[in-house]
Order: C-alpha cells, then sequence, then structure tokens
C-alpha cells in the first residue's frame, strides 16, 4: 500500500448540499455534507445556540456503536470551531461517508466492531473532511484546524506520521491530534501503552504537522510537497483561498 | 440480526454453563423451608437511592437459603409528575406509565436487552396495580414514569427438583415490583389514597406432609415439591381493597371456599409488606427533617 | 452564598435558573478570602468518594456495585460458553502466520451499558439505546481490548486432557481424538471452545462521570469473577463445567488500569474566543458536565512503580487543555489511581 504523494481534495462537488467536499490522504478516503444553518427540529433546539449533528457512515455496511462514538468526538471539537452564538435555533448537519480504507492483507478482513486503532485512524480524514466541507459551505467558524495521526512503534522506533494499517498493529500506541492553525490543542485521541514522554514527542510532531508556518504568505502548490512533510494547516488555507478565489471570481 | 445500537457478542451460539455430575437432587439440603408457612422473607427496602429522579426505591428479599446470596433485588425510579409531550391529547388525569424489565443477569438465562412479553406482562399489572392508587385528578395534562429494574430475580442459582414454575417467580417479582413502586411514589411526593403493597401466597404440597395441601406465605419455589396454586394481589390495607389481583392454579373451580381462603392469605402476606413500607418511609421522613433542620441550620 | 447578588431567590432557585453564573459565583466567589469552590462543595481537582461492593448477584459469575458519589453503578460478568464448531470459518491457530488476536476476532468480550433504567430524567427506558450509551460502551469495549487485561488463555477451553481422564467414566474419548487429531496443536490438547463473557453495566443512579463509575465496576468484577473449570465433553458434544467451588479459578488479569475524567469550565459560556479564566474539574457530576463543553479522560496504570503508563487519552471538546495542563493532570490520575486500588483492595 503506498501513500498517495499529496492529499487530494475536491470541494463543492455535491449540487444538492450547502457544503461538500471529499477528501483522501493516507489510504482513507471521506466524503462530507454540509447543510447549514437549517431549522432545527421543535424538540431539539437551543434557544440560544445552533446544534451540531455529525453523522459518520461507514465504508461498508450499516454504522454500529463505533460510528456512535466516533460522532460524539468530532460534534464536541466541531461545536468548538463554528460560530454557533451567531445561529440560535438553527441546525448544521455534517454527513460524513468514508469511502474508503486502506486494506490491510495481514489482518482477518472481519469487520471490527470496537478495535479501536482503526477507531483513531479515520478520525483525521474524517476531521479534516468535516472543516473542508464547512469551509465549503461558508459556516462561519472561529478558526480552521487539522488533525493527523501518530503511531509510536514498539521497538522504540522514531514515531511515524499516518501510519499505515499495518504500522498501526506493531505499534505499541496511537495518537490522534487536532490543532488549530494558531496551535492550540483541540483534540487528542490516544490509546495504546505509552508513557508520557512518548506522549510528548508525538504531539510535537502533530503541532508542527498541523500549524500554520510561521513564513512569508506563500502561494503553497498542493504538489510540491513530499507527503512526509505535507503541512495540513497550508493545506486548508490553500483550498480556502481557491475558494473564495473562485466564489469571488465574477467581480 | 446484529443490534447495531449496541456491541454485539460472538455469532455463535454461545451457552451457560452445563455443570457435569449434576443430580438433581444435590443442591437440595439448604432448600428446605426454614420458616414457618405464615411468615415472610426478611424484605430490605431503602427509598432516595436516585437523587435525580423524582422518587426513587430499592427492594432487597432475602434468598430462600440462607447460606444463598439469592434472592430478589429491585431498583425502582419514579420521574414525574411532568408535562406530557405536545402532541398527546387532553388528559384530565395523570398518566401512568410502567416499564418493568429484567437486567440481563437477573436470571439464570441470560435476559435480552428488549422487553419480552412476560416483562410487558408485569409491567400491566403494575399498571392496574397502581392506577386505583395514586390520585390522578390531582395532576392533569402530566405524566408520570415508573421504572423498575429486576437486578435479581427470585431463582435459586441451581435448578431445583421441582418443575420450574414461572408463574410463581413471577407473581414474587410482581408483588415485589408493586412493593417498591409504592415506596417510590412516595418518595416522589405523589398523592396517593392508600400505600399499597404486594403479596403472594400460594398452596403447596409435599412429600413430607404425604400430598396434603397446605398454604404458604411469600412462598419459595424451590422450597416445595408442588405448587398447586399461586396468588399475588396488591392490597390497600386502610380501604381494605385489592387493586390487582393474580391467580394461578390447578384448583378445582367449584372450590370457592379455597379459592378465598388463598387471596386472605396474600393480602396477609400484603400487610406483612406494607410494615416494612411504612416503616422505611417513617425513617426516611424522620431522617429528611434531621437532614433539613441540619441545612437550615448552615444556611444561617 | 449567591443571595446577596440576587437576593431574592434561593441558592437552589438561582443554581437552577441560571447554572452556569451559579457556578462562577462558586468557583470564582466576590469576597476573596471565600476560597473557590465547586457548587457540590469540593475543590477542583477532588474526587467523590468511591464505595465498591463485590459478589452481591448470584447468577453472574462476577459482579461488582459502584457508587460514585451519586452514581451507582452494577456491573456483572456472565460467561457463557462458545464451542469452535460454533465460530464461522474457525481456523485453528498454527503456528505460521500472525498471531491471532482470538478475544478481538471472536467477540469474546461483549460490554454493553444501559443507561435507560430512569438513572436520570434524560434516560428513560423504551427507546433504543442513546448515542452517550453507545458511546460508552464503545470505549469500554476499545479500553477493554486495548489494554490487553484479560488474557486469552483464561478463556480457552480444551478438549479433556490426559489427567482429567481418572475421574472420567466414559472412555468414548479416544474416537473423538482420533477424528480430530487431523488439527494438532499442542500435543495431546485441542482446543475446543472459548468463554464469551458478557460485561452488563447497568446505571442505577446517574449523576455524572459514567466512564470513570462504569470502569471502575467492570475492573472490579473481573476482578472478582470466577471461572469453573471447563472442557469439552465428545459424546455430549458439549462444553462441561466442574461443579467443584474448588476449581472456580480466578482470571489472571494482567495490569490494574483505572481512569480518571475531568471538564473544563470556562468563564464566558461559549465565549466566541475564550481568553477568561477557565477551571479543570476531576471527576464532574451531573450538573457540572451539563455546562463544560471541554473533557479529557485519562486511563493510567502505576502498577509498576515510578513507571506510570499511560493506556488511553480523550481530550475533545475545546482548547484549554493544552500540553503543559494534561501533564499535570497526569498527576491527579496517578492520585485517582491510587483511590482505586485501595478502594478494590
Amino acid at each position: 500500500m503506498t501513500i498517495s504523494a499529496a492529499p487530494d481534495v475536491v470541494l463543492d462537488h455535491l449540487s444538492k448540499a450547502d457544503g461538500s467536499a471529499s477528501y483522501s490522504y493516507a489510504g482513507y478516503a471521506v466524503t462530507a455534507t454540509v447543510n447549514g444553518p437549517i431549522e432545527a427540529q421543535r424538540r431539539d433546539e437551543q434557544p440560544f445556540e445552533a446544534i451540531v449533528d455529525v453523522i459518520v457512515r461507514p465504508a461498508a455496511g450499516v454504522g454500529g456503536t463505533r460510528e456512535r462514538h466516533l460522532e460524539s468526538i468530532l460534534c464536541s471539537t466541531l461545536r468548538h470551531l463554528i460560530l454557533l452564538k451567531n445561529f440560535p435555533r438553527q441546525l448544521f448537519q455534517i454527513a460524513l461517508q468514508i469511502t474508503s480504507v486502506p486494506e490491510n492483507d495481514y489482518v482477518n478482513s472481519k469487520l471490527m466492531q470496537a478495535s479501536s486503532s482503526q477507531n483513531l485512524s479515520v478520525l483525521p480524514t474524517l476531521f479534516q473532511t468535516a472543516i473542508l466541507a464547512l469551509v465549503s459551505a461558508a459556516v462561519p467558524m472561529k478558526t480552521t484546524a487539522s488533525a493527523t495521526t501518530i503511531a509510536i512503534p514498539k521497538d522504540y522506533g522514531s514515531p511515524l506520521l499516518n501510519p499505515t494499517p499495518r504500522q498501526v498493529q506493531t505499534s505499541s500506541s496511537i495518537h490522534v491530534f487536532a490543532f488549530t492553525r494558531q496551535g492550540d490543542l483541540l483534540l487528542s485521541q490516544s490509546d495504546g501503552s505509552f508513557s508520557q514522554d512518548e506522549w510528548d514527542v508525538a504531539h510535537d510532531i502533530a503541532k508542527d504537522v498541523c500549524m500554520e508556518k510561521k513564513r512569508e504568505e506563500v502561494d503553497v502548490m498542493l504538489d510540491d510537497d513530499e507527503s512526509q512533510t505535507q503541512n495540513m494547516a497550508d493545506l486548508i488555507r490553500a483550498e480556502a483561498q481557491m475558494k473564495t478565489d473562485s466564489d469571488l471570481h465574477w467581480k | 440480526m446484529a443490534d447495531r445500537r449496541r456491541i454485539n457478542g460472538p455469532v455463535g451460539v454461545t451457552s451457560p454453563p452445563v455443570y457435569a455430575n449434576h443430580t438433581p437432587g444435590k443442591a437440595q439440603k439448604d432448600t428446605v423451608q426454614q420458616r414457618p408457612d405464615n411468615t415472610l422473607r426478611q424484605i430490605f427496602l431503602k427509598t432516595g437511592i436516585t437523587p435525580s429522579a423524582s422518587g426513587s426505591a430499592y427492594l432487597e428479599v432475602t434468598g430462600p437459603s440462607t447460606n444463598g446470596p439469592s434472592g430478589l433485588k429491585l431498583n425502582c425510579t419514579v420521574h414525574g409528575p411532568r408535562s406530557l409531550a405536545k402532541s398527546t391529547p387532553f388528559t384530565p388525569y395523570t398518566t401512568l406509565t410502567t416499564h418493568v424489565k429484567y437486567a440481563p443477569f437477573a436470571t439464570r438465562q441470560r435476559r435480552g436487552y428488549l422487553r419480552d412479553s412476560s416483562e410487558k406482562d408485569l409491567g400491566v399489572h403494575l399498571e392496574t396495580a397502581l392506577r386505583g392508587v395514586i390520585i390522578a385528578d390531582r395532576w392533569p395534562k402530566s405524566g408520570v414514569d415508573i421504572i423498575v429494574t429486576v437486578l435479581e430475580g427470585d431463582q435459586p442459582r441451581e435448578v431445583f427438583k421441582g418443575t420450574p414454575d414461572e408463574g410463581i417467580d413471577a407473581m414474587n417479582v410482581l408483588s415485589g415490583c408493586i412493593t417498591v413502586a409504592s415506596a417510590a411514589i412516595a418518595d416522589a411526593g405523589i398523592d396517593c389514597v392508600d400505600m399499597v403493597a404486594g403479596g403472594v401466597a400460594a398452596l403447596v404440597a409435599s412429600e413430607e406432609d404425604k400430598g396434603e395441601p397446605r398454604f404458604v406465605l411469600d412462598p419459595a419455589p424451590s422450597e416445595h415439591d408442588k405448587i398447586l396454586a399461586g396468588c399475588c394481589v396488591a392490597y390497600l390495607p386502610s380501604r381494605d381493597e385489592i387493586t390487582n389481583l393474580w391467580y394461578k392454579g390447578q384448583t378445582s373451580g367449584n372450590d370457592t371456599l379455597l379459592y378465598t381462603q388463598l387471596v386472605e392469605k396474600a393480602v396477609q402476606a400484603s400487610r406483612g409488606a406494607n410494615k416494612v413500607l411504612v416503616d422505611t418511609l417513617k425513617e426516611g421522613v424522620t431522617e429528611a427533617g434531621k437532614q433539613s433542620k441540619g441545612s437550615m441550620e448552615v444556611d444561617r | 452564598m449567591a443571595q446577596s447578588t440576587v437576593p431574592m431567590f434561593s441558592a437552589q432557585t438561582f443554581a437552577k435558573l441560571s447554572p452556569h453564573p451559579y457556578m462562577l459565583a462558586n468557583l470564582k466567589p466576590s469576597d476573596p478570602s471565600r476560597p473557590s469552590q465547586r457548587t457540590n462543595g469540593r475543590q477542583p481537582k477532588q474526587s467523590r468518594t468511591l464505595q465498591v461492593n463485590t459478589s452481591s448477584l448470584t447468577h453472574a459469575n462476577g459482579s461488582a456495585m459502584v457508587r460514585l458519589g451519586d452514581t451507582t453503578v452494577i456491573c456483572a460478568v456472565r460467561a457463557e460458553s462458545l464451542p469452535v464448531t460454533e465460530i464461522p470459518n474457525y481456523r485453528p491457530a498454527s503456528s505460521t502466520g500472525p498471531p491471532l488476536d482470538e478475544i478481538a476476532s471472536y467477540d469474546l468480550l461483549v460490554p454493553n451499558i444501559e443507561l435507560a433504567t430512569g438513572s436520570a430524567p434524560e434516560f428513560l427506558p423504551g427507546v433504543p439505546p442513546t448515542a452517550l450509551a453507545q458511546t460508552l460502551s464503545t470505549r469500554l469495549y476499545s479500553l477493554l481490548l486495548s489494554s490487553g487485561m484479560v488474557q486469552v488463555d483464561d478463556l480457552r477451553i480444551w478438549e479433556k486432557s490426559e489427567d482429567d481422564n481418572d475421574d472420567n467414566m466414559e472412555d468414548g474419548d479416544g474416537d473423538g481424538d482420533q477424528e480430530l487429531g487431523t488439527v494438532p496443536e499442542t500435543p495431546g490438547r485441542t482446543l475446543r471452545g472459548y468463554w464469551a463473557l458478557f460485561i452488563d453495566v447497568t446505571f442505577a443512579s446517574y449523576d455524572g462521570n459514567p466512564f470513570d463509575a462504569a470502569w471502575i465496576a467492570v475492573l472490579a468484577a473481573l476482578h472478582n469473577m470466577k471461572l469453573p473449570r471447563a472442557w469439552w465433553d465428545a459424546d455430549m458434544e458439549m462444553v462441561v463445567c466442574s461443579p467443584e467451588g474448588s476449581e472456580f479459578q480466578k482470571l489472571h488479569l494482567e495490569g490494574f488500569p483505572v481512569s480518571c475524567t475531568a471538564a473544563v469550565v470556562t468563564e464566558r459560556d461559549h465565549a466566541e474566543h475564550s481568553v477568561g479564566k477557565y477551571w479543570v474539574l476531576t471527576d464532574p457530576d451531573r450538573r457540572e458536565e451539563k455546562l463544560c463543553d471541554e473533557s479529557i479522560c485519562m486511563v493510567v496504570d502505576c502498577s509498576r512503580r515510578g513507571d506510570t503508563k499511560i493506556l488511553n487519552l480523550s481530550k475533545a471538546g475545546g482548547c484549554e487543555l493544552d500540553k503543559a495542563l494534561i501533564n499535570e493532570f497526569r498527576q491527579t490520575a496517578e492520585n485517582r489511581w491510587q483511590d482505586c486500588r485501595a478502594a478494590l483492595e
């Protein structure tokens, strides 16, 4: 299995949703749609803020408990980013369809109900797609954020960025981080067995990947970077820029 | 079909442990009746264990054998009276909803997560028992939810000698449900005409008595060879009224004396449970009084 | 407490009408001499006391009742036998090929959480498990698997071995052995089944912090449980257990993971760019949970002195907890570990 050199992003490709995005990276591919702000159901509505509804659908079969878990993580994280106070009694609906997961030839292909490592490694892709779809739907947000996965191998080797399922299998712990573009830790999900030091190392690597680089305004070309050093914040910024450019093209 | 909302077990069929050399007479030693026919097993009742509910109670009946922990363990929560959903039509009375559910680990056979017909049946019985007790027109347009969780059904660990009588087991559970729900309703401060309590009596025959039937209160099925008939009542002592009656057995239809006698015995059992109920509530009231006094002092 | 600012309301009314300012009024008292405390009277880092009772249920192999303040949880573990003939596409583990995680592949651990017992006004029965219940079940399940606490060896059921034959009256075993001898593993022993552990967690009362309470209950029930000695009876074609109490075995559990949860309350209710003060509240109750967006849960194992292993870390919902605070929170989790260890012994 090879990691495609750069993340692949398509924005606004679904016409019936307010916003949509497809994102694929490291073998995972997710399509997302965002609808909102729309009217919330009477029984769910909040008088002072908008509610966020996240739906995750697996690549195969119907969703189970693990999708609910992913939804709850994503929902609480996205709630922090969207300016909910501006939309009382409204609803933002974010539907995420996993379209492909990397195949793992070594493992029993049986669908695991709650394999935690599998659970976590799809999370950054889901998160990233959700952010892109929110950008595409022009939902007002405090900031953007990006996420990444890091695995720490059992043999105390150097931490692996965007590990393959095989690497996840042979690692002692796996960490998912999301940072805002300012570098605030937004989300951290870790599983396995690790020490505080190992977590700290993983944290710093992830921060480097997810945080916007302090450099002069540059046109980030999507295909000029190595996959290993792909900066996620830059990616989202570039996409947002391209979108605004095309949206304001008529001017 | 796998349940998408729960963690599912193995696809294949699993079976509870089967024990080797299991002779159905072996585990009998301690299941001989150890109390007189006209006494109840010990009841432990406590209110207010779920503070976020309007009212709650926990009931425990000691098992038939003194050395085993088996017995009845019930947890009841009461929510309400509270406003009904906007879509429900106007009602001048309190709408009572009862829900009885066995925990998966409550009986010898693992229970499913969804209510089966016997659990729904218990719920209906409980509702009938309570509907006549609550002063329903005090709270128009509102609903009360009564939820009883059976943490442990009244069943011995081992299969006993007689044929398992689901009927008596269910009656014992129902009687417990009525008593515990009554305590929880009182804890919730919902107006009632009287304190209702459940009671069970049975007509049993055993080899020791040469097949001569006799009445027992609060029967434990494992203690008897054969249960001819059973009766469960929900009884209001100060009004001398029965709100729910459940009779099951093989007595002949024309022997009405036997029938009334059995009901009489069940009422006697209910009076016993009522004493425990009233004592518990009195205790709760004095304790609450002490507490509120204490907190008032703190406030000052 | 807060009567001075809103004199016409009692503290309780104030708490109900306006929970967030009420909480802040307690955490940030206007009178500086008064210490900052939570609405429930605890200090920010103070957990509720833990009470654990085990073995109170008859029909379970292991059970525990855990009280964490007003959160009451009952956990029961029931073992049921799963013959390998019931496992679809079962292939005996071979020495070649990667080791198979039997516990995960055959779903031998089945944890489920039941909240809908009226344990709180929002959890009424008659509806399918809520997203919260499903999330909790998933978290329990992934922690059970990833911690590797349950050893698959404890769950294996073998063909009746040679030394058992003394007390065995039948001689039919031989035929069965030959017939199935085509798949030998360890000489003389054939794996014939597994124990599947159904771990059911029922909430009797819910007052916040469900995961910690549920996990401690699971931990206590697993530590408390005993499995009968079991073997495969070839004649009856089923798994048979020894009724002798002395032959019941405890599980050999690996490690002692304890989870610790905290929630973060910010000064400004959903501030657009929160720069205000915030408090990290360990072991939040129901009222606090509702007011907090950000939460952290850390599962630590301090069994080996001076070498704290973190088994799970889950933080979501906000930006207040940074690297330094998480490092600091580990201390709280380690203290919690000591408390839980003491409560379970």
